[in-house]
């Protein structure tokens, strides 16, 4: 059974926006897209860069440093720079609150 | 006997009712241009297959096209926040397009002045405080300032004034950001000749991208765009709309060397059905199984009232319908700008629509260095709505090859279809000009003029030193 933590608010992370949170040790990107929430390793499989303040759009954040861009629904990358994918981790919301898991987030069908 | 034969070349047209003649019996507030036809004969010649074939002539296009006409990389939508970069490319070029800190536009060829890396990867856009390249992390400011050079000691030699990312010439229209290698380029302006007047109603800039398709085709980019510029192949490709929009009865029209347009008719037969219609059966064809699926509608069936015509109900109960959709007041649009399919070309490679029914935007671009294959992106331009909220622009849906556009989510199925007709011709017309004896196709004095005016410019360009 997977344990969730609270990390953030929903009131503290408008659309289009990230913020990282530490997770037992891990620094973890929490992003809403058009306010759905998905959680990501904040660091960047390509040269190892925080992705906090990467610009999210229609799902994909863009690398601040070198612009990999990653999918931040399921982590898979683009192009060659993004062949290894970001660790995703579950995310579920109680009352507002936003909560993440070490376990990976489900794939969508 | 052919009456025809007695014209002077080019003058012959469709019999029947004209286009400008049913948009005037409209009796609405079309805009004059629309109603003002434009064509002038500009030979019979053949043109050569050579033009979509050669390796040769490919390269040419090369130097002489893309690296000195005026082309559009990416919306201004794309990049609106200072940091954002968008990567355009053209043949084997790629060039960062910058929004910078005081909101001014800049390109530069997307290259390390150190050891050439591209600085953002291809096909990416994004947003970053400076430009810093992923293999040594030599890095410049958005304004293209040389700002980090790892280990400084070993390039005395890299003085920063010469190490100023080189610009490319940028303008913008209608929310497109423009590009131009040549640093002797002619304003931008000069290359849309009429484009800025045409559109002055119907403001791009005003728009936002709601769909992108990216589809790859198998034939060479103008054969592509070719396939999109007359509305002669209706009859035989799209056998499904000749109830509902004119075919032979396009009206075409050129301007200068760079713009040339079609008015096509929506909510009127094609002149080669011999039948004749009532007005409810035309509105009832539209609502059906017209060209766009997705505008029946649920309720109750509408009615054409006596003295009034098919293409008037159906535009008003597009600007309804389309109106709720989009949040916009659309009810001051003339018919025909609502439901006609008006496109304009712009010299080398874009079609723009000022039509509420088709909000299309098409490019063909090379696939990279393939003579044979092009890259088709098809925009939805949908009006940003009255309450100002401007949506992120979409992302390019991918297509390849083998995939049907009714693959894209949220693409209407009917114009599916005819993209997926549009297209398919293609590889067939690609494999028959390689294949023919005869050296060069044929065209059509009025209905393919604009097919020929785009070769006689390119000509053009390639002709000039």
């Amino acid at each position: 059974m997977s344990q969730f933590h609270h990390v953030l608010d929903c009131a503290d992370l408008p659309a289009g926006k990230s913020l990282a949170v530490d997770l037992d040790g891990l620094s973890v990107l929490v992003c809403n897209v058009n306010n759905e929430y998905f959680a990501v390793e904040n660091r960047c499989t390509h040269q190892g860069a925080e992705l906090q303040g990467g610009r999210i759009r229609n799902g994909m954040i863009a690398c601040p440093l070198h612009g990999v861009l990653f999918d931040v629904r399921n982590g898979c990358g683009k192009g060659p720079l993004g062949r290894v994918p970001l660790r995703t981790f579950a995310v579920q919301v109680v009352d507002g609150r936003i909560e993440v898991s070490q376990e990976a987030a489900a794939v969508p069908a | 006997m052919n009456k025809a034969l007695h014209l002077a070349p080019g003058e012959a047209r469709c019999p029947g009712a004209s286009t400008a003649d049913i948009i005037a019996s409209d009796g609405d507030h079309a805009p004059a241009h629309l109603t003002d036809p434009s064509y002038r004969f500009l030979g019979d010649q053949d043109i050569p297959y050579e033009h979509y074939t050669s390796r040769d002539f490919f390269a040419l296009e090369q130097k002489k096209l893309w690296s000195r006409v005026w082309q559009w990389a990416c919306r201004e939508e794309d990049i609106p926040e200072p940091g954002d970069y968008y990567v355009y490319e053209i043949v084997e070029k790629s060039v960062l397009v910058v929004r910078t800190q005081d909101g001014s536009i800049k390109a530069y060829p997307n290259a390390c002045l150190h050891r050439g890396t591209q600085l953002k990867p291809a096909g990416s856009c994004g947003r970053s405080k400076e430009l810093r390249c992923p293999f040594h992390g030599f890095t410049w400011s958005l304004e293209g300032e040389l700002t980090d050079v790892p280990c400084r000691w070993d390039f005395p030699h890299m003085e920063d004034e010469r190490f100023r990312l080189p610009e490319l010439k940028v303008e913008t229209w209608g929310g497109f950001v423009f590009i131009n290698f040549d640093p002797n380029a002619t304003p931008l302006a000069e290359h849309l000749g009429i484009l800025p007047e045409h559109f002055a109603q119907w403001d791009l800039s005003e728009k936002f991208v709601a769909l992108h398709v990216r589809k790859l085709l198998p034939a060479n980019w103008k054969a592509c765009l070719e396939a999109f510029l007359e509305s002669f192949h209706v009859l035989e490709t799209h056998p499904q709309g000749v109830l509902t929009v004119g075919d032979a009865n396009t009206q075409y029209d050129i301007y200068g060397d760079t713009v040339s347009r079609f008015v096509h008719l929506v909510g009127f037969p094609s002149p080669h059905l011999k039948e004749t219609f009532t007005q409810q059966q035309l509105l009832d064809a539209l609502l059906a199984e017209g060209v766009v699926e997705g505008v029946g509608g649920e309720g109750s069936k509408l009615l054409v009232p006596e003295g009034s015509t098919a293409r008037k109900v159906f535009a008003e109960h597009i600007q309804a319908t389309l109106g709720k959709a989009y949040g916009k007041d659309l009810s001051h649009l003339s018919i025909s700008e609502t439901i006609d399919a008006i496109e304009y070309c712009l010299f080398p490679n874009t079609c723009f629509f000022p039509s509420l029914l088709f909000p299309m935007v098409y490019r063909f671009r090379p696939n990279g260095n393939d003579v044979d294959s092009c890259i088709f992106d098809l925009l939805y331009l949908q009006p940003v709505p009255d309450s100002g909220e401007r949506p992120d622009p979409a992302e390019p849906v991918e297509l390849d090859f083998e995939q049907s556009f009714h693959e894209v989510p949220g693409l209407d199925p009917g114009l599916a279809t005819i993209y997926d007709q549009d297209t398919g011709n293609l590889i067939a017309q690609q494999r028959g000009f390689k294949s023919s004896t005869k050296p060069g196709e044929t065209l059509g004095n009025y209905q393919e003029i604009r097919i020929r005016q785009l070769h006689q410019t390119l000509v053009k360009y390639l002709a000039a030193e």
